[in-house]
């Protein structure tokens, strides 16, 4: 096994030794030095503490920015080859975005006005198009509605948020709540301390203070927290990845992890979400929808309480509205959720709580030719959030007399 | 922790090497190697540390009382405590559950009542199959003169713990490595074989066998497989678990040499094999030297007439399959081996084609092997039998591992597997010398198995769990 290098000059050996450990110092090394400079690492585990503000923070201005015009979304950007990209790619309008004191999505309220409605929710509730969902129902209505929504924050967040905070005060007439279909698994409704937070209990933060009284996470320094932190905080890896996609979608045709490219039979081709046709086949009607119902009708009982209406709104994903794009076995897969969501909206209209389920309208106006959603992107377009807020409107006119 | 992880390559190594060459002095370089040793093998399961150093107390507290003791009864009773305690320790957390399992079934069938024995469901310490042997070895060794006691606790520690062989081998004995323990060259020559090693050992396991994995999952996932899809899935599991065991092996003796340690060779290309008793001269060495110096040879070996040795052989096997797995497929699968070695045997150590031209015997041993694989990675009997219909054709042609979705890729790897393991020299064979050529063949297939492993998250050894 030696006898190659034995035989050899020692200072080759030695030469040859040397830059095999060079290069794979410097691979480390320089890993090390992005995991610290660009990925900041750290900050999961030494969290940056803010110095507290000497007195009262003075409160922002509503923040406006015209967002130009772009072609492409959220999808085509985790495509990793242009080319196939741009097949999907579509133009993005340019729209105007605001956001007041508190981050959220709206515009000045003029003088005199009052929110009568507040939408809280996730993404569907942002600017998509050129406007929100809370936008064109106002529109619809001719009434002022006030977006508590941010990307990412799940079913739950903004909810709690808003009725901890007591921030609107006197209180809306009516709270439309975004519940999307992949969020509907009861066992996560089931966990809500809702009770708490009617008391205007802020858990949240509670939770967030007893973690912050520790200065370092040590359970984020755990070796089974590091073998998933490395990976994902690394150069090499991003870069590895990055070529590996290129690999398999531009010479083998196989798809990334999380993005799904498809034909639909009527609007041609299309992106979808990966994540959503994994997690959706796993919400069984018969084992979520009872939860939802319960946790819900809590929520809607405590609203009422306050003299608030709390509307339901169930969004369906893309997924579910354009399913003929998809394979027979992952339209099989999809064909629970329907019931589910009918299952929840029959539960709701049981227990006195007004919601609307979008699912039945997206598909009928889809096979009437309407394209809802985005090519690009796994949300609503803006004749998605138009037909929405009609069909929101609807429901929410009545309670406003 | 795994060889193949970001962890070792970029974290414990680079500080083990710093540490032991450059801010350790030389005396307390065992004790380094011992602690990094412990933090490799913990990080995996901290608490089955206390196991491990269990064994290491026990048996070095018994090989010394086995080399003070001059009243050979005294001897033997010292070595029987540490064989008592290594096999107790394996015994238990390996076999408990099969024990209990199969003594409740035996009870329910004779009408004795059920759930006589209560299943704890414990989960398997790591490397605990090697880890004992190795140790064991030593109050062997020294029981039988063949080593002298160590130094010091920490020398013992550095040799049970030592991390490149810790987990999955080679199991390096007592006696091969003595000398080692108490004087060690390292040499530029030693650093650079032992990169090569590592690099090409990593590429087995990360460029093939991970490669191949898939589609041998793929064939033992399905409800009735056809014979295309049985046989390609059975011969990419062939393949998967030699890339494997061999690339970890490789990993290991060239971390050795980094440390300056020589340990044997583990594999000398076993497909090449023209009979299953040539087969397991190559195949997985240090565990088969092991089994037939600690085993075969105590049982009397061949020295008490044809049937005893057949006999012993087919014993030796049969706990040899015991060892890789508590679960009755592996025992069936030590006694389909030891039933060929022992026909062999009857045969004059001959292949049964051996009359044949030795492509013929190679290529017969070769599905003898498979078929014998088949055992080994199939969980119940009834998928034995399930697969073996497959194997039969009893269900059609079938359909194989489908070329979508990169799987194109796969089948090119499986087929690079199969000419490498037939016509290429193996690892150890190769004469490397240290060129340009050579630096930059690894410096790519370095990066690439880390790009690999780092996009495919990571992949655990097949023999961790033997």
């Amino acid at each position: 096994m030696l006898g190659g290098f034995e035989a050899a000059l020692p200072r080759h050996v030695r030469r040859w030794v040397g830059w095999g450990l060079v290069w794979w110092l410097a691979l480390g090394t320089g890993d090390w030095a992005a995991r610290f400079g660009v990925f900041r690492w750290q900050d999961q585990w030494l969290p940056v503490r803010h110095a507290p503000a000497s007195g009262p923070a003075p409160a922002p201005a509503v923040h406006r920015r015209v967002v130009p015009a772009q072609t492409g979304a959220g999808l085509t950007q985790m495509l990793p080859v242009a080319r196939i990209a741009d097949r999907y790619a579509e133009t993005h309008p340019e729209y105007v975005e605001y956001r007041d004191a508190q981050g959220y999505y709206n515009a000045p309220l003029p003088e005199g006005h009052r929110y009568s409605v507040v939408m809280v929710g996730d993404s569907f509730m942002l600017d998509l198009g050129t406007q929100n969902v809370a936008q064109a129902l106002g529109d619809i209505g001719g009434i002022d509605v006030y977006n508590h929504a941010k990307p990412g924050s799940g079913p739950f967040l903004e909810l709690s948020r808003f009725i901890i905070s007591g921030q609107l005060d006197p209180p809306p007439q009516v709270v439309v709540w975004n519940l999307t279909a992949r969020e509907l698994g009861a066992p996560l409704f089931l966990r809500q301390p809702v009770a708490a937070w009617f008391r205007h209990v802020n858990v949240w933060a509670a939770h967030a203070n007893a973690e912050s009284r520790s200065r370092l996470r040590w359970n984020l320094l755990a070796p089974s927290a590091l073998r998933k932190a490395w990976p994902n905080t690394s150069l090499t890896a991003y870069l590895a990845r990055q070529a590996w996609g290129q690999i398999t979608l531009g010479l083998f045709h196989a798809w990334p992890r999380d993005v799904l490219g498809a034909e639909d039979p009527q609007f041609g081709p299309m992106l979808f979400y990966r994540e959503n046709l994994r997690v959706l086949p796993l919400l069984v009607p018969e084992e979520n929808a009872p939860g939802i119902v319960q946790v819900v009708s809590k929520i809607a009982a405590g609203f009422r309480e306050q003299g608030v209406s709390l509307v339901v709104l169930l969004v369906p994903e893309k997924e579910q509205i354009h399913w003929r794009a998809l394979s027979p076995a992952d339209q099989r897969a999809l064909a629970g959720g329907e019931r589910l969501l009918a299952d929840i909206e029959q539960g709701l209209e049981a227990a006195g709580t007004p919601v609307v389920n979008l699912l039945p309208t997206f598909r009928e106006a889809t096979a009437r030719g309407q394209r809802l959603y985005w090519r690009d992107d796994t949300h609503w377009n803006d004749a998605g959030i138009h037909l929405a807020a009609e069909k929101l409107w609807d429901v929410v006119e009545p309670l406003l007399k | 922790m795994l060889f193949n992880s970001y962890e070792f390559i970029f974290g414990l190594l680079p500080i083990i090497l710093v540490g032991y060459f450059l801010l350790v002095p030389q005396k307390w370089r065992h004790g380094w190697l011992a602690l990094c040793s412990f933090v490799f093998y913990g990080w995996w399961d901290y608490r089955y540390c206390a196991l491990l150093l269990l064994a290491i107390c026990v048996d070095y507290f018994s090989g010394g009382r086995i080399a003070a003791t001059p009243d050979p009864a005294k001897k033997k009773r010292w070595l029987l405590l540490s064989i008592c305690s290594d096999l107790g320790m394996l015994g238990f957390f390996k076999y408990y559950d099969l024990g209990a399992g199969t003594a409740n079934a035996l009870a329910q069938w004779a009408g004795a009542g059920h759930g006589l024995l209560p299943l704890l469901h414990l989960v398997l310490p790591v490397g605990i199959s090697f880890y004992t042997f190795q140790s064991m070895s030593y109050s062997i060794d020294i029981y039988r003169g063949h080593a002298r006691p160590a130094r010091s606790f920490v020398d013992f520690a550095c040799y049970v713990s030592l991390f490149p062989q810790l987990v999955a081998g080679p199991i390096v004995r007592y006696h091969e490595i003595d000398n080692q323990l108490r004087v060690r060259t390292h040499s530029w020559a030693k650093a650079g074989a032992g990169i090569v090693l590592f690099v090409l050992g990593l590429s087995k396991k990360v460029l093939l066998a991970d490669a191949v994995a898939p589609m041998a999952d793929w064939g033992f996932a399905q409800e009735t497989i056809g014979f295309a899809g049985a046989w390609s899935s059975l011969v990419a599991y062939t393949l998967q678990i030699y890339f494997d065991f061999s690339g970890y092996s490789d990993m290991a003796v060239g971390l050795g040499l980094l440390l300056g340690f020589q340990f044997p060779q583990n594999f000398h290309s076993p497909y090449k094999s023209a009979s299953i008793t040539e087969f397991w001269r190559r195949w997985h060495i240090s565990l088969s030297s092991w089994l037939r110096d600690y085993l075969y040879v105590p049982l009397g070996g061949n020295r008490r007439g044809p049937v005893r040795t057949f006999v012993n052989l087919f014993l030796t096997m049969l706990l040899g399959g015991l060892w890789h797995g508590a679960n009755w497929t592996f025992v069936l699968w030590g006694a389909y081996h030891g039933a060929l070695l022992a026909l062999e045997r009857m045969n004059g150590k001959r292949g049964f084609g051996w009359r044949l031209p030795r492509v013929c015997q190679v290529g017969g041993t070769f599905v003898l092997v498979m078929l014998g694989w088949l055992l080994f990675r199939a969980p119940t009997l009834s998928e034995v039998a399930r697969m073996l219909q497959g194997l039969a054709g009893r269900n059609g042609w079938g359909t194989a591992y489908p070329l979508a979705d990169a799987g194109s890729l796969n089948w090119a790897l499986w087929l690079l597997g199969l000419a490498l393991v037939f016509f290429a020299r193996n690892t150890w064979e190769i004469r490397w010398r240290p060129s340009v050529r050579l630096a930059l063949g690894l410096a790519v297939l370095f990066l690439v198995c880390v790009a690999t492993f780092l996009v495919n998250t990571s992949s655990p050894f097949l023999y961790f769990q033997f």
